[in-house]
């Protein structure tokens, strides 16, 4: 099996650096003591390339599988994100959703035995995590969050260590790529294979990993053609090493051994840096012929009673509040899931002539003002008041409106009347450090206390 | 110009006690973004939602204590604060006197801030995390980069 370590590296190299270093986190939280996983904490902490793996990992849903059976919650979970496993993009975010649902932080104030089952799970303690909410509710009926975890942890766990059994005891089966290469491998023909890949990556254009095997038997091909010279030797008794004796391997189709000996060229003193792309050619062909068994969560998935998805789509009164001025001022807290905005305000609480056209005025930003970048902005505000700050000419518009306001007398006065200025950015400018448009400028009265 | 932070009628509801979820702030002037977190993250989160600056520092004070998490759009159209800016004032890296009058005397959280961007290529995961940021994270969010960021976040403050 891959090592997390391994897999680390070589997502690493292909650029994935965050989920690589979350791999390396849940190694070292799963073992300390982990010389490998600290050594590559550190190189990342110290922003340095982690080495090349030892061996090329084969990165598909069987060493997901394998991580969620061993307890690996989290190096599972980054894999699946970081999602190098081509053609399986539906089952990789079924399993992607489960994981992110089983390691959700616990909420802000949940029993601490709560807390200590989001632990165990993180440091790959899966089955004490388990044993820990089972303990828990024998004690009382547990939240739906909590109860739908432990269903989760029991049919990742141990439900599937039960099919993990049956599994094995199925006869494994080859698959159609396989069955159409291995008469060619027969007669120690690669280029034969290579054929054999080429037609069936014509009648089945859809398939990624023939294609995949197609482009590594054709490198493998011509790898053999490159040192074809040593077939002509002849009666010469010379001794053939390094990439000429790969090439031997594949002359004979000997798949295993030109593996080995590319292994050895590719992580031995002196490197040769073909090997290691001559190695992930030789591994494809081998993984695409190894008999497999489909990775199948066969068992009934845990359920969702209390999680029904209660999205609906927004009423007209919901979108014409959601539209409105006063929308976009501070309002109510809403809850994604409620039916609606938890407290609609009265309207004689919020700002009423917000955007009137009495309240307001318009002004044009001129469209070749400069666009201000953020680090102006930023250094802006570290060091001077906001209302200072200028913003692509956001505040040269907003203070021109207000100078030519005449705001009168207001329209609702209480003992308390607070005055409230609001701004609100019409037109294309998307960012408002690039503002473009239509700056409206309003008074706005509100009725204190 | 005459404001009390937060202004009578403009206070939140009382807390609620909620279903038990851990209870998210996602701050986004996008409804779809917002209502396709919400099915995404169902299933663990529970997702308070603010479609604006002025909005997100009313519900950080009445909830703050209660978020496992803030989301914050980077861009934040239509807002004075975008999520950049929002990030620096949550770590308590703006002075007070440099902020809108609604953006004052925030309470400072200690709970991860994720930032949301539709287009990732246009920052920098190191930069943000300079401002105090946590994460980045595409749009639309789903439960399974959500709770990867906070697990590295975990794990970090474990070490």
């Amino acid at each position: 099996m891959s090592t997390p370590i391994d897999v680390a590296r070589a997502l690493h190299a292909q650029g994935q650096s965050f989920e690589a270093e979350v791999i390396v986190l849940g190694a070292l939280a799963r073992d300390p003591s982990d010389t490998d996983a600290r050594s590559a904490s550190m190189a990342i902490r110290r922003g340095q390339r982690l080495g090349a793996p030892a061996t090329v990992p084969a990165i598909d849903l069987r060493l997901v599988d394998r991580w969620i059976r061993a307890g690996m919650l989290v190096e599972a979970l980054a894999l699946l994100v970081a999602n190098p496993i081509q053609g399986e993009e539906h089952r990789v975010q079924e399993w992607a959703d489960l994981l992110g649902e089983l390691l959700a932080p616990v909420p802000a104030h949940a029993e601490p035995v709560f807390v200590e089952m989001h632990r165990q799970l993180l440091r790959g303690a899966g089955t004490v995590a388990m044993a820990v909410l089972e303990d828990r509710a024998a004690e009382g009926p547990l939240p739906p969050w909590a109860s739908r975890r432990l269903a989760l942890l029991r049919w990742m766990l141990l439900d599937n260590a039960q099919a993990q059994v049956l599994e094995e005891e199925k006869t494994l089966a080859t698959s159609p790529l396989a069955r159409a290469l291995q008469p060619a491998l027969s007669q120690r023909s690669l280029t034969a294979a290579r054929d054999a890949a080429g037609t069936f990556v014509q009648q089945n254009p859809t398939d990624d990993e023939a294609a995949e095997v197609l482009m590594a038997l054709e490198a493998l091909v011509d790898e053999m053609a490159a040192h074809d010279h040593i077939g002509l030797m002849g009666g010469q008794t010379v001794p053939v090493m390094g990439r000429p004796a790969a090439a031997m391997q594949l002359q004979m189709a000997s798949l295993e051994g030109a593996a080995a000996l590319y292994r050895k060229l590719a992580s031995g003193q002196v490197k040769i840096p073909e090997a290691r792309g001559l190695l992930m050619s030789v591994e494809t062909v081998l993984r695409a012929l190894e008999p497999r068994v489909e990775p199948e969560r066969t068992f009934k998935r845990p359920s969702e009673e209390g999680f029904e998805d209660t999205t609906k789509p927004a009423s007209q009164e919901l979108r014409r509040l959601a539209a409105s001025p006063v929308a976009q001022g501070p309002r109510t807290g809403t809850f994604e899931d409620d039916e609606g905005p938890t407290r609609v305000a009265r309207r004689g609480e919020l700002p009423l002539d917000a955007f009137d056209d009495s309240q307001t005025r318009e002004v044009f930003i001129p469209d070749d003002l400069p666009p201000i970048d953020p680090p102006t902005v930023e250094r802006a505000l570290d060091g001077d008041p906001f209302m200072d700050t200028e913003r692509g000419g956001f505040d040269d518009a907003v203070r021109e409106a207000r100078a030519e306001l005449d705001m009168g007398e207001p329209t609702e006065v209480s003992s308390e009347p607070l005055e409230e200025e609001m701004t609100r950015v019409d037109g294309g400018g998307a960012s408002k450090n690039q503002v473009r448009g239509q700056v409206v400028i309003a008074r706005v009265i509100k009725v204190g206390g | 110009m005459s404001i009390r932070p937060p202004a009578p009628g403009w206070t939140v509801p009382p807390k609620q006690a909620g279903d038990g979820r851990a209870l998210v702030l996602y701050v986004d002037v996008d409804d779809q973004s917002h209502e396709l977190a919400g099915q995404r993250l169902r299933h663990a989160y529970r997702l308070l939602r603010a479609g604006g600056d002025r909005e997100a520092c009313e519900l950080l004070r009445t909830y703050g204590d209660d978020l496992v998490a803030v989301l914050l759009d980077v861009d934040l159209p239509g807002s004075v604060l975008d999520g950049i800016l929002l990030t620096r004032i949550l770590r308590g890296k703006v002075p007070s006197a440099a902020l809108p009058p609604f953006a004052r005397q925030m309470p400072s959280i200690n709970v991860p801030i994720l930032l949301v961007t539709g287009d990732l290529g246009r920052y920098s995961e190191v930069e943000l995390r300079k401002y105090g940021g946590d994460g980045l994270l595409p749009k639309p969010v789903d439960i399974a980069h959500v709770t990867l960021a906070l697990t590295d976040w975990h794990l970090r403050r474990q070490r």
